[in-house]
């Protein structure tokens, strides 16, 4: 049985790369999760000084521009791993439960464009970012707040490229779903305006 | 193929594509890839397409504005207001008959003044209002579709992400909409609590189990200090973020972030946060910011690809031809959003519909605010209908009550769903509804 043993070995080397994965991802989410807490502190900030001192902070209005578009990308493959993603899946979830096999088919169509989409943007972002860095872009005006562009830009490669690797493993679960195998791994969003009106009921 | 004809095959593959369940955006931003390609013949401009929606659709301060309100709304949630507007209003129809069923549309209203998640009604008065009116021998077809049809006002109240999005598509000002939502607002309000009365008098039977209307409620009047406890954090919510934005004191965004602040400080004062929740809190808010600016950037793809196409403009031209008038174009509309509304979700309809009809009516000089209101009533309304209204698919998720089927909550909503649609025709005749509180704004400045 000498040909089994590399399979496993890869097969386990898979596996190790997918958790790391699954870090990675976890960690960008909490990151850009704590990044909106940080943004309305600041912006409350800037509302408190501007009334009461009549001295706004300069740049918030730089920093929301720039973090909206981070915080996005940064969010987008955690968000689809736990299928909040729109989508209409009602029937789909059907015809899934009824012919597996053809709605696994159909997931991998499905799951596939959302790979070469990521990967056309990446293609796109990938010169972007780089001369927004070589060519020290910035936003904001010179003199009052300025910050580099490129920190943006390559959140947008990043994300869009955690989140083709995210479509990728969902296109994976479907093809084990067509052998029978349940999926590699199973994340659910806590509700937690369910559990909010819950515990407010006691 | 003319970019006419390749506009027309793109709406035609797309609604299919969502139907069969392809995540929304990812449809959105396929059929644009391939869209462009195939009018340019060329790869590079569909791949630069994409790119440009993808990094500058969102580089916008106003973008601010919906994880901030995201976040307002799960903390409000978090620091039990939800329950507080539910108590608020039972008390003070504790001895009307059908009281409990209106109580759940008066507290909706409420809330809906302080949260703009449009989902979020519909969750949290399925565990609040559902299970108090049963215990009173409401019947569970009637108190779920009391939850359904109300959690619509959600949506309709300012804020409102809803609004705020077409806002947003539109290029109108946030506050602007966000007046013109509270007359329909409160005419739906009225309206819901009308129907509830003439069904407890009318068709008592349909409402609850015979006998249960007329029973005295064994409920005592909430003391004074009750009462006040849990009224000031709504009064002083309102004032904050609709008071700031009404008074120009700041943006629609800073608003938020104010709202945001002052909800979290009441969930820190009330004890109602810890770490853990708040950090819950914070990945949801991140979930649904995520979700909502992937479908706009995904969206503004899309309309890229309309303009390339020419697609708005040849259809202008085609509805000129035919000479149809306003009223026609706007009944077509509403149709369009309602049969949509039946199966997909509010944000994507529209999305999808609203950047396509706003060059359709460019030469009838509408007021995109109003447009606005009717076109956030008409895809409410596809909520509630089979047979995939989403808000019902909502409520479903979260019953307890398993016995309570899917038809259920359809037929429950069925009479609501009927009134949104005379609210919606009164809007359309008479657009002083929405536009009345618009205009003396206006005029002010």
């Amino acid at each position: 049985m000498a040909p089994r043993l590399p399979l496993n070995a890869i097969l386990g080397f898979l596996d190790v790369l997918r958790r790391i994965f699954d870090r990675i991802v976890l960690v960008s989410n909490g990151v850009a999760s704590g990044w909106i807490f940080v943004l309305m502190l600041l912006i409350t900030l800037d509302i408190t000084l501007r009334f009461v001192f009549n001295s706004p902070l300069s740049g918030v209005t730089e920093i929301v521009e720039i973090s909206i578009v981070t915080i996005l990308y940064l969010q987008l493959a955690h968000t689809l791993k736990v299928g909040r993603v729109t989508r209409s899946d009602a029937l789909y979830g059907s015809i899934l439960r009824k012919w597996p096999a053809v709605g696994n088919i159909m997931g991998i169509l499905f799951h596939l464009a959302g790979v070469g989409l990521m990967v056309a943007i990446v293609i796109g972002g990938w010169p972007k970012w780089l001369q927004a860095y070589h060519g020290g872009h910035f936003v904001g005006n010179t003199g009052v707040f300025t910050f580099p562009e490129w920190p943006q830009r390559l959140a947008l490669v990043v994300g869009c490229t955690l989140l083709g690797i995210q479509f990728f493993l969902l296109v994976v679960d479907n093809l084990r779903g067509l052998f029978g195998k349940p999926p590699l791994e199973h994340e659910e969003a806590v509700d937690v305006q369910a559990a909010a009106a819950e515990e407010s009921t006691k | 193929m003319s970019g006419f004809e390749i506009g027309i095959v793109s709406i035609i593959a797309m609604l299919l594509l969502i139907y069969i369940g392809m995540h929304v955006p990812v449809v959105l931003a396929l059929i644009s890839f391939v869209g462009v390609w195939v009018i340019k013949g060329n790869v590079n401009i569909a791949i630069s397409l994409l790119w440009i929606s993808a990094a500058k659709t969102v580089q916008d301060f106003l973008f601010g504005v919906i994880p901030l309100f995201v976040l307002m709304g799960l903390l409000v949630s978090t620091a039990g207001m939800g329950r507080d507007t539910y108590d608020i209003a039972q008390n003070a129809l504790r001895r009307v008959r059908g009281g409990l069923g209106m109580a759940t549309v008066i507290a909706n209203a409420i809330f809906a003044a302080i949260t703009g998640v449009s989902i979020a009604s519909a969750t949290v008065f399925t565990r609040i209002s559902v299970p108090e009116m049963l215990r009173y021998g409401y019947k569970g077809r009637f108190a779920v579709g009391t939850v359904a049809g109300s959690s619509v006002l959600g949506m309709l109240i300012p804020p409102s992400i809803l609004l705020i999005i077409f806002a947003l598509i539109a290029e109108e000002s946030v506050g602007d909409l966000f007046i013109a939502g509270i007359g329909p607002g409160i005419l739906l309000t009225f309206s819901f609590c009308v129907l509830i009365a003439i069904m407890a008098y009318g068709f008592p039977n349909w409402v609850a189990e015979p006998g249960a209307l007329d029973q005295q409620m064994d409920q005592e009047k909430m003391p004074g200090k009750e009462l006040f406890a849990k009224t000031y954090p709504i009064v002083i919510l309102v004032m904050v973020v609709l008071g700031g934005i009404y008074a120009g004191l700041y943006t629609p965004t800073e608003a938020g972030a104010a709202g945001a602040f002052v909800a979290f400080l009441f969930a820190l004062v009330r004890r109602q946060i810890t770490v853990r929740k708040l950090w819950d809190v914070l990945v949801e808010t991140g979930h649904i910011t995520a979700t909502l600016l992937f479908l706009i950037i995904a969206a503004s793809m899309y309309s890229r690809m309309l303009g390339i196409s020419g697609l708005p403009t040849e259809l202008g031209r085609v509805i000129g031809d035919m000479n149809a008038s306003f009223v026609q174009l706007m009944i077509m509309y509403v149709v369009i959003l309602i049969i949509l509304g039946t199966i997909i979700d509010s944000v994507s309809i529209m999305l999808i519909t609203v950047p396509l009809f706003l060059v359709v009516l460019k030469p009838f000089d509408v007021d995109l605010v109003w447009f606005g209101v009717v076109t956030v009533i008409a895809t409410e309304i596809g909520l509630l209908t089979p047979p995939l209204g989403l808000a019902v698919y909502v409520i479903k998720s979260t019953l307890v009550q398993k016995d309570i089927s899917l038809a259920d909550i359809f037929i429950g909503a069925a009479p609501f769903a009927l009134v949104m649609l005379v609210v919606l025709i009164l809007v359309m005749i008479f657009p002083e509804i929405p536009l009345f509180l618009v205009e003396l704004k206006r005029s002010l400045r």
